[in-house]
């Protein structure tokens, strides 16, 4: 995705105005099933089914779940890694629909480079893996 | 997903060929890798974003042979994405159908006990 894209049509000013709407209400939604149901009442991580070992999205659902009801100490704890992940998304998310920078240049580089989020994601699986961070793990 | 819009009258004919660039599948396959395969189906996800991203921008550097390889793997890691995603979703419906997670619970608690013996 490119960073910061000028606006050169209006088709692609509705673009993003579809997307970040789209957004909005799937937020909006998603928050509103995990303001009624529990997270286990839905379904768990077919990883962690099949091989018992925390995937590095396990304990996302029980994260927002936590998120929504205001309970931030055990939205940590669930999943440290999406906790940082999720504003970041979503000021990317917002910077792109707005046409504005938010995020400062060098970091903005980091943000958009998906070798990145593909490597954090996979150390993050490892690590929460391991006794000594357990911390890291759901539970 | 891939049939490029109409381009508007209004506006000067374009001599850049359209080559599908696949962002919208990439991304919408990788937020459901999300719910439905875990993160698993996630990685193949961010490598097609990554690919998608590279198709408009090779196209606007002048890279036409460039453009179109980096469309090619933005569609077989879409595709890889979509499977991974169909597998997971499979797996939810079946779990779901299977007695949902009071059951699974239950399963868990006993592959546990099993270890415990075993150690």
């Amino acid at each position: 995705m490119n960073a910061i894209a000028p606006r050169t049509s209006s088709l692609a000013f509705d673009m993003r105005t579809a997307v970040v709407g789209a957004a909005a209400v799937l937020t909006l939604l998603g928050a509103a099933v995990l303001w009624v149901f529990q997270p286990e009442s839905l379904w768990p991580c077919v990883f962690h089914a099949i091989t018992g070992l925390h995937c590095p999205g396990c304990g996302l659902t029980r994260m927002l779940h936590a998120l929504v009801h205001g309970d931030v100490a055990r939205a940590w704890s669930m999943n440290p890694l999406a906790m940082i992940a999720l504003p970041l998304l979503a000021a990317m998310l917002a910077q792109w629909g707005l046409a504005r920078p938010m995020l400062p240049a060098w970091f903005d580089r980091y943000a958009h480079d998906g070798r990145v989020w593909i490597v954090a994601l996979l150390a993050f699986g490892v690590l929460r893996n391991l006794p000594m961070f357990a911390w890291m793990a759901p539970g | 997903m891939n049939v490029p819009p109409p381009i508007p009258p209004s506006s000067p004919p374009s001599l850049a060929p359209r080559i599908p660039n696949y962002m919208i599948w990439a991304i919408l396959i990788t937020i459901a890798s999300v719910l439905f395969c875990c993160i698993v189906g996630t990685i193949p996800g961010i490598v097609a974003i990554v690919f998608a991203a590279q198709v408009n921008t090779k196209l606007a550097a002048g890279d036409e042979a460039g453009a179109w390889v980096a469309s090619r793997r933005a569609k077989l890691w879409c595709w890889i994405t979509t499977g991974l995603t169909i597998l997971g979703l499979c797996w939810t419906i079946w779990f779901i159908s299977a007695g949902g997670m009071a059951h699974y619970q239950q399963m868990m608690q006993e592959l546990e006990n099993v270890q415990r013996v075993q150690q």
